[in-house]
């Protein structure tokens, strides 16, 4: 998996579609704080008011954007057929699929780093006051950091089932077509004990109602936990799905 | 001999129809294997599984005598390099960044043979161009040296010819003799361009609807496409005594006919058969093609 890691991460970091879609994540980062500005001017307010925006975002229009670039980056080994190198070369179907996701790991960490970096050094430049529970807010991160490697996951099962860049196209259908549905759901029914665990595995739940990065999750290990699970089962069925997949 | 690979009833069912239906070859070490089958005969099916692109639904193959069910396999593919259909290539990368990437791929500790094969196959001279610029034949010679990137004791080709110009093909041809020769690298070419792959091959095997039709050399496909002489006698006894006086090559097929492998005079013959109360009812000039001796083993119809 190494040798795979070694020839795939260095393409991925001259790919000039992850500088392109940095571009966009910087501009995003910047404009979820300076929107909040044209609305408030004040600085204390500011943080949770774009927080709560930045949340719809990144709950929304984040994990499509960053699955989709993952998809992009690994469908042109299928349409390049560079996919069949790798077999010849005797590397496993598990160690390819394994590489696969360290890729997908690697693209969403960057486009996550990129965009808050560029969101905090944007309220920081505007001298937007900082909340003073950090620990919170960077819990909150990490969940929905969880979160979007859960579906980055369920991108990669769908690579595997239909390896072309159509399939980015797809995800971002599903992810919005079942996003006002659930949304509903969680917002009628959010006290029932089924919709509590749903919102532990579907981010729409977690961030339903007037979720900002200042809001306490509530066992947030517990959250975790439920999203490595369904993750693992994603790459149990991809991993399932791939060994048995005929190439060309 | 030794081989390199061997399959044994290899089957490859996709629904209800069947590309592979029992197929058994045996490739000798060190030969350049023609692999001659119409399109859909199941010539890249057979390739496929040898790559590990596709699982077998029946038999077995053995590849440097590792079983395509033992784990150990991945390591004898890592023997085999192969240009399945087109070759495996990043379009917005140079001809150099491509083979860069098969060495990592490979875990290769350095760059330094990429100069050599780039030189080998004749793209040392294309710099910063980049692969989706190549022509047909520079991306075929580019997948030939990607194919080679590890040292490969064998080679797989899939269609190498397919839509080259007159010069790509001489081109082609000419890498691939050098390296079975120099490198004593085995080939497997598939082709249904027959007159092409009579340029190359060692080995011939013929195949159509999914199975091995005929297995032979070189030698032996010459043998039965040479030119003879069919003639037809109402003793072939006698006709054989005649033969072997005037020391010439000769195959008895029946009773009446038989094929002699050189061009006697007639009258001389006739006379000669005369002596032995034998008479020649009728003669004619034989040359089998290469297509033709191929229809002959396959038949007319289309596998598609």
């Amino acid at each position: 998996m190494n040798k795979l890691m070694s020839a795939d991460i260095p393409r991925i970091i001259k790919s000039k579609i992850l500088y392109a879609a940095l571009l966009f994540t910087v501009f995003l980062g910047a404009a979820s704080v300076l929107v909040v500005f044209t609305e408030t001017d004040d600085k204390a307010a500011i943080f949770a008011v774009a927080s709560n925006d930045m949340v719809m975002f990144l709950s929304t229009l984040f994990p499509v954007f960053s699955g989709g670039l993952s998809i992009i980056l690994i469908a042109a080994e299928f349409s390049s057929g560079v996919i069949r190198n790798k077999f010849i070369m005797g590397h496993s179907r598990t160690s390819i699929l394994l590489s696969w996701c360290a890729l997908y790991s690697v693209t969403t960490i960057i486009t996550f780093v990129v965009y808050f970096a560029t969101f905090f050094l944007t309220l920081i430049i505007k001298g937007a006051v900082l909340p003073d529970d950090m620990g919170t807010v960077f819990t909150n991160i990490g969940i929905i950091f969880l979160f979007t490697m859960k579906f980055q996951l369920f991108c990669l099962l769908m690579t595997c089932i239909y390896p072309d860049a159509k399939m980015a196209v797809i995800c971002y259908l599903l992810n919005n077509l079942t996003m006002v549905p659930l949304l509903l759901m969680f917002m009628n029914n959010g006290d029932s004990t089924l919709m509590k665990f749903l919102a532990r595995i579907l981010i729409f739940g977690y961030t339903a109602g007037d979720y900002t990065l200042l809001t306490k999750p509530d066992k947030p290990w517990l959250t975790a936990i439920c999203i490595i699970t369904l993750s693992a089962v994603y790459m149990i069925l991809a991993n399932a799905y791939f060994k048995r997949k005929d190439l060309k | 001999m030794e081989y390199v690979l061997k399959t044994k009833d290899l089957c490859k069912h996709y629904k209800d129809f069947k590309a592979l239906d029992g197929l058994t070859m045996n490739v000798p070490k060190g030969s350049i294997y023609g692999f001659v089958g119409r399109n859909g005969a199941g010539k890249t099916t057979l390739i496929r599984l040898v790559c590990g692109l596709q699982m077998p639904t029946g038999g077995e193959f053995e590849l440097y005598g590792v079983k395509c069910s033992d784990k150990a396999i991945n390591e004898s593919r890592r023997r085999v390099g192969a240009v399945v259909e087109s070759p495996s290539l990043y379009p917005d990368m140079t001809a150099e960044d491509n083979l860069r990437y098969q060495y990592r791929l490979l875990g290769m500790p350095d760059y330094s043979g990429i100069d050599e094969l780039l030189k080998l196959v004749g793209l040392d001279k294309t710099g910063k161009k980049k692969v989706k610029n190549f022509s047909l034949g520079m991306r075929q010679r580019l997948g030939i040296a990607i194919a080679l990137c590890g040292d490969q004791d064998m080679l797989i080709l899939d269609e190498p010819i397919n839509g080259l110009d007159p010069q790509g093909i001489i081109e082609i041809r000419e890498l691939i003799i050098k390296l079975n020769r120099e490198r004593k690298i085995t080939f497997i070419i598939s082709s249904h361009i027959l007159d092409e792959l009579s340029k190359l091959a060692t080995h011939y095997g013929f195949i159509d609807r999914g199975r091995i039709v005929r297995e032979m050399s070189a030698e032996e496909l010459e043998a039965a496409c040479r030119k003879s002489l069919r003639a037809e006698v109402t003793d072939t006894a006698a006709l054989a005594m005649v033969l072997d006086k005037r020391g010439e090559e000769y195959t008895i097929i029946d009773d009446t006919h038989a094929e002699i492998y050189a061009r006697p005079n007639i009258s001389d013959l006739v006379f000669e058969l005369a002596e032995e109360n034998c008479k020649l009812s009728s003669c004619s000039e034989r040359e089998e093609t290469l297509e033709g001796y191929f229809i002959s083993l396959v038949g007319g119809d289309s596998n598609e």
